[in-house]
């Protein structure tokens, strides 16, 4: 067992209407990964922010290699060698990655001149002691997720931080960057350092961390070496009871043809045929960049359209903005709740009623009645977290921010459903909730089009596959015949052929 | 700390807030009775107060009167007492900090009205006094119906600035319709469309530019608060068009700025500013078109996205604010019967700093309609005691800006803590 760098003890924090934290402890050990566990609005990031001093802490206490420390902001805790990677990553795009690593730090010359040399040669090692390949002159707009959280952790290492925090990096990761992340971590514990480690996708909890710390409403539930644990207890101490079954599928009978699309082109799609029937999903699987997300959009009217016809439940659809394509019967739910999907100063309500306030009109008002009656009734079926339905989206924790999302894409009553990475940043009980719905929508007859990078989910879900890549549909697969090799194998074999072809 | 402390702080802040306001309120209110300005200069107070003695006054009121600095001096004393044991309270009791906060931050152009009215009635007899108000009231009416349209640009993240020069053109165009016209007695209705019109177009064009060519609206509205300018100095000539009671529309068009109800103790403008405010309230807070607006200036890649027509939604508010600017063209001409080329000159300003004093973040998204009125009231009742005072009119605007200053300082300072 290695040392212990960090001790947070019986850390105390209220927001008003909301008791984040009571009692909370956490230790980080040299050389070990911690992982901090619990549901949606269980208080981990909140944990974080009142370590590294975004938020003041109403009680407890923090040993840091021995010592009480209490930091007042991030760069004090930073220059300290705490560094934190947050959910949402910090890097300015527009800059380049040595001025974003040296951000507030730049070293100058002598004259006072910026010393542009050493930085970008600095900046070069941290990146190659990260392993990636990558001119530090580059934009930090050009880069891939993956790789922008490289740059993060690089910039950790630039300040020699001896704690790192990591809040949900693998969420909008695709599996196989996974990997090279993982093999950073690894890297990082074998230099001694301590690591505390996010996450919702509990596959990755056995995989990579050493002990678990797990949170529940904001108590302290414990915290136990990993090789004690196995999915099942893990997941009943978070939750407080047994989930049984992660993947809820029901199969229905296939409703009549919801959705026809033909030979659907644009700048970022091609050739795109598909139908989708009522009362069955469509997990549409492919990498990042092989147009899931393009397709949708297309579809829902944000991109124009070349060639192609569509019909939506047997009339014919064109849509040149969202509204047009609400009004014919289809929503998009979007991958980014925090960039799109949600309006972060209002309020819980006036999120979920936001695309449907036709239906709650009455004369030229809004039926104040009425959309109280309805969101408290979506509150509580999909049970958001929330003091009140006027607490501002921002306040909400990650998780309970997605499911307002989701309640304003069912208020609409679409027809069909289109569901862009429905369930990322979702903690498993909420994920099996949204499930849920997902299947209580399919035997309402929704055809609903599930766009996901997490292959379980598309091959727990999905009643057949599509694959894409490269904006093409390179197959078509049953639920009883798809496999995660056969997924694979569909776009390798694109691949392949693609490199044959260059060569 | 227990909680019995807790109760004897807050007992001792309620003791000494309420000793030291009712202090403050009857030593000002002593100071009244004896016809006396609190700041004038030593001599003329010396000579109120022989005259008092010589009269053969006595009594409470006259002590009050005479140590009236003192006896300030002390209430403010008490208050700050108050305000440290809430100080000390919201240290140690979490509900006290949420209430404090809130009162800051959801309610705080309220709390600065209070305050600035405490203190302006200690400053002048004549402040606070209904007449003086209906005064304030009627002069903050022209910028304040306009702040009400810029108000909607604000809250999108964008700005209108044209407001100023669509007012004195569409004033400028009324004035103009009427004085073309003598006999017509259609005149006055002829020139009010008109002056509407007038604004609802130089909006639309606001709008179309902005929304439809994805233009910035500082730059758009920038060059149409030129055009308009230039068009009122082409329409008018560069003089003034006085309108005459020989003309026949002349009462009614008037009557808009000078006229009064309930036996002239309520000007039309005034009741125009109310009808305005309460119009845009429930535009903003009761329909699905204030939900969209509220929508678009906090995330308009969100709000699309939610089906929401952008575009549209824009263009409307543009045209609001032009809408508005042709109403208070009309009010600013009917008040002093004349177009002139100049008028609203800078009124963008003061309805720009309305609706930041009324606590508006002009990053979009979030404030109050309302607050904006009070935004308005603020800035109307400090240039109200600037003049009860005679301070020059010169130091007026830089103390203008100062309170402009400390608004945004205090916006920004509550946007980071939250
Ligand atoms: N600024 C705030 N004001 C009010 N409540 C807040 C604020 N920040 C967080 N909360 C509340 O505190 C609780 C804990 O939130 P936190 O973000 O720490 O959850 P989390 O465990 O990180 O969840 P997730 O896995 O969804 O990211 C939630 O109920 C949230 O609504
Ligand atoms: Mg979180």
């Amino acid at each position: 067992m290695g040392k212990m760098i960090l001790q947070l003890k019986g850390i105390d924090k209220s927001f008003p209407g909301v008791h984040a934290l009571r009692e909370v402890d956490l230790n980080v050990y040299e050389g070990e990964v911690m992982a901090l566990l619990g549901e949606n609005g269980a208080g981990k990031s909140t944990l974080m922010k009142v370590l590294t001093g975004v938020l003041a802490r109403d009680g407890g206490e923090i040993l840091y290699q021995g010592k009480p420390v209490s930091y007042r902001n991030v760069r004090q805790a930073q220059d300290d060698g705490i560094a934190i990677i947050h959910q949402e990553l910090n890097l300015i795009p527009k800059m380049r990655i040595y001025e974003n690593i040296f951000l507030g730090r730049e070293r100058k010359k002598k004259s006072g001149a910026l010393d542009i040399r050493t930085m970008i040669e600095t900046t070069r090692e941290l990146l190659e002691r990260v392993r990636v390949q990558l001119d530090p002159r580059e934009r930090i707009e050009n880069l891939s997720i993956a790789q922008q959280q490289m740059v993060e952790i690089a910039k950790a290492l630039l300040l020699d931080a001896k704690v790192i925090v990591m809040d949900e990096p693998t969420d909008a990761l695709p599996d196989e960057e996974v990997d090279s992340l993982f093999g950073v971590i690894r890297q990082l514990k074998a230099q001694g350092k301590g690591l505390i480690y996010i996450t919702h996708r509990l596959k990755e909890v056995f995989e990579i961390c050493d002990r678990a710390t797990i949170l529940r409403d904001g108590s302290f539930i414990g915290e136990l070496p990993v090789r004690e644990l196995n999915m099942e207890n893990l997941v009943s101490m978070m939750v407080g009871r047994e989930l049984t079954e992660q993947f809820p599928y029901v199969k229905t009978a296939r409703g009549r043809e919801m959705l026809v699309v033909k030979g659907l082109s644009n700048a970022h799609v091609h050739d795109i045929d598909l139908t989708l029937y009522a009362g069955e999903v469509l997990g549409v699987a492919g990498l990042v960049g092989s147009g899931r997300t393009e397709l949708a959009k297309t579809l829902y009217g944000l991109y124009p359209w070349e060639k192609g016809e569509v019909t939506l439940n047997g009339k014919p659809y064109r849509a040149e903005k969202p509204s047009e394509a609400i009004a014919q019967g289809l929503f998009y739910m979007t991958e980014d709740r925090k960039r799109n999907g949600l309006v972060m100063l209002m309020d819980v309500a006036g999120n979920i009623t936001l695309s449907s306030l036709s239906r709650i009109r009455k004369g030229m008002s809004i039926d104040a009645k009425a959309e109280r009656e309805i969101v408290s009734d979506y509150i509580e079926k999909i049970n958001i977290r929330t003091p009140s339905m006027r607490q501002r989206a921002r306040n909400l924790s990650g998780g309970n921010q997605q499911k307002v999302v989701l309640s304003k894409a069912l208020m609409t009553e679409p027809n069909v459903l289109i569901l862009d990475e429905p369930t990322r940043g979702i903690d498993v009980g909420a994920k099996k909730e949204i499930y849920h719905l997902i299947n209580e929508m399919k035997e309402r007859g929704v055809a609903i089009l599930m766009i996901s990078s997490e292959m379980p989910e598309i091959l727990g879900m999905s009643d057949r596959i599509l694959v894409l890549y490269d904006g093409r549909v390179r197959g078509e697969l049953d639920r009883e015949e798809a496999t995660q090799e056969k997924i694979m194998s569909l776009i390798l074999s694109d691949i392949q052929r693609k490199e044959a072809v260059s060569v | 700390m227990n909680s019995q402390s807790k109760a004897i702080l807050f007992v001792l802040m309620l003791v000494c807030a309420i000793l030291g306001l009712a202090l403050a309120a009857s030593v000002v209110n002593a100071c009244h009775s004896f016809d006396n300005v609190l700041f004038l200069d030593g001599a003329a107070r010396s000579a109120r107060v022989a005259q008092a003695v010589e009269a053969g006054e006595t009594g409470l009121k006259l002590t009050l009167f005479q140590n009236a600095f003192w006896l300030l001096g002390l209430a403010i004393l008490l208050l700050a007492g108050a305000l440290w044991c809430l100080a000390r309270l919201n240290k140690v009791s979490e509900r006290s900090r949420g209430i404090t906060k809130l009162v800051l931050t959801s309610y705080r152009p309220l709390v600065i009205l209070v305050l600035v009215t405490l203190v302006f009635s200690c400053l002048h007899v004549r402040f606070f006094t209904v007449g003086n108000f209906t005064n304030i009231l009627r002069q903050i009416s022209h910028y304040a119906i306009l702040a009400a349209g810029v108000y909607f640009a604000i809250l999108l993240g964008g700005i209108d600035i044209s407001v100023g020069s669509v007012l004195a053109f569409s004033g400028a165009m009324g004035a103009f319709i009427l004085s073309r016209m003598p006999e017509n007695s259609w005149s006055a209705l002829l020139a009010i469309g008109a002056a509407l019109l007038i604004g609802i177009g130089a909006g639309l064009a606001n709008g179309f530019f902005i929304a439809r060519c994805g233009l910035q609206p500082m730059i758009v509205t920038l060059a149409t608060m030129s055009i308009f300018r230039g068009l009122t100095l082409v329409l008018t000539n560069g003089a003034a068009i006085s309108l005459s009671k020989k003309m026949a529309g002349y009462g009614l068009f008037t009557g808009l700025g000078q006229g009064a109800v309930l036996w002239g103790a309520l000007p039309i403008p005034i009741i125009l500013m109310a009808l305005i405010y309460a119009l845009a309230f429930y535009l903003l807070n009761r329909t699905a078109f204030g939900r969209h607006m509220y929508a678009i200036g906090g995330n308009e890649e969100a709000s699309l996205l939610s089906g929401i027509n952008v575009q549209k939604v824009k263009t409307l508010a543009y045209t609001i604010s032009g809408l508005l600017a042709g109403v208070a063209g009309i009010v600013v001409t009917a008040r002093v019967a004349s177009a002139t080329p100049t008028a609203g000159q800078s009124y963008e300003m003061d309805a720009i700093a309305a609706v930041v004093i009324g606590g508006t973040s002009l990053r979009g998204g979030e404030g109050k309609v309302l607050y904006t009125i009070i935004g308005a009231l603020i800035i109307g009742m400090l240039n109200n005691i600037l003049n009860l005072t005679n301070v020059s009119s010169y130091y007026q605007t830089v103390v203008k800006g100062i309170v402009i200053l400390a608004a945004v300082l205090l916006d920004a300072k509550s946007v980071k803590k939250d």
